[in-house]
């Protein structure tokens, strides 16, 4: 199976697998991540589409970052954690994921700081992707609605290996049909009306990664959209 | 700086034909395993072959989208980006149900023998 994936990737350089993460995991950080957007006023309901203040989302946990002419999204911000042998850092890593307390963040940062650079994690990588991975840089990242995202860039000189886990909970379309039946007395027709599946795969709510290639010829050409 | 309303870019440095066509272009390809998408400038199948003919005068889209990858929950996506590859987010509409969350990782790699590739040298 993983030497079906390698070849796959060799072939495409890029791979998508689902379900990365244990399932009593993965739940319990969905569960946490909707709640953190709801009690961070990002959800739908409280927003109703509005675009929320700047430093919505951010506090002991979640920082934003810059500069504006290159991205804005907010990454983590938690301390580290004062145990420096792999061992010992893993076994924190290990609790924390365990535990029903975990904050999503808390669980992301055992992403971030734990798994990602693990040399299991990377030996992994070798032998899905085939590639050796060195140097490395891994962030937890978060995107708000109406404020947040990245401008292309292409400053790397090496080939570089992206290994993105994403962690965005699925729209909850259940929840919304729901709420379209108790309003229909008042509910002027919209767009959601004929919709069947809403979704981010859509397209129509942004937050999509893209690679793109920059021609040799016209990277003297830069093209800026008016706002 | 204002926040963005809508599905306008801000300032996208890139060549070639505006956004907005390229918007629908996403929409409109798909692959039938689910959310991974390549966009291949409707003739070429091989991203790696499509890498290569960048500078062919006869592609009538210059932006050569090799991967589009939508939110999704507890999905690994891997993708080898090599020099001159462009990456970026797009901005998340205020119509969004929520954040985009991830853990984005980058490595640096040394191409293996097995690959058939010339051997990288990362240094430090």
């Amino acid at each position: 199976m993983l030497k079906k994936l390698g070849e796959r990737f060799v072939d495409e350089s890029s791979l998508e697998l689902h379900n990365f993460l244990a399932k009593p995991l993965a739940e319990k950080l969905e569960k946490g991540l909707r709640e953190k957007d709801v009690s961070d006023k990002l959800d739908h309901e409280s927003r109703k589409g509005r675009v929320p203040p700047h430093d919505a989302g951010t506090d002991n946990e979640w920082t934003m970052r810059g500069p504006p002419h290159k991205s804005r999204f907010c990454t983590l911000n938690l301390p580290a954690s004062s145990s420096t042998s792999p061992e010992d850092n893993t076994k924190a890593a290990l609790a924390i994921v365990a535990s029903a307390d975990s904050t999503p963040a808390q669980i992301m940062q055992a992403l971030e700081r734990t798994l990602f650079p693990s040399p299991a994690f990377r030996t992994w990588l070798y032998i899905v992707a085939v590639l050796i991975a060195e140097k490395y840089s891994v962030k937890a990242r978060r995107f708000r609605p109406g404020l947040d995202y990245t401008l292309a860039t292409s400053d790397n000189t090496q080939s570089i290996l992206d290994v993105v886990l994403g962690l965005t909970p699925a729209y909850d379309n259940a929840q919304e049909e729901e709420k379209k039946g108790k309003n229909k007395a008042t509910h002027h027709g919209s767009e959601e009306d004929e919709d069947e599946a809403a979704g981010w795969d859509r397209g129509d709510w942004g937050g999509w990664e893209v690679r793109d290639i920059l021609c040799a010829d016209s990277a003297s050409l830069v093209k800026i959209h008016p706002q | 700086m204002a926040p963005h309303e809508g599905d306008e870019d801000p300032a996208v440095y890139q060549s070639g034909a505006p956004k907005k066509e390229k918007d629908h272009e996403h929409k409109a390809n798909g692959t039938s395993n689910g959310h991974e998408h390549a966009n291949t400038n409707g003739s070429n199948k091989n991203a790696h072959t499509e890498y290569e003919d960048a500078d062919d005068e006869e592609d009538e889209e210059e932006d050569g989208t090799l991967l589009t990858v939508y939110p999704g929950f507890n999905r690994l996506m891997l993708a080898l980006r090599d020099e001159g590859v462009m990456r970026f987010t797009k901005y998340v509409s205020a119509a969004a149900p929520g954040s985009v969350w991830d853990v984005s990782g980058e490595y640096e790699v040394l191409m293996t023998e097995d690959r058939g590739e010339d051997e990288d040298d990362t240094g430090e």
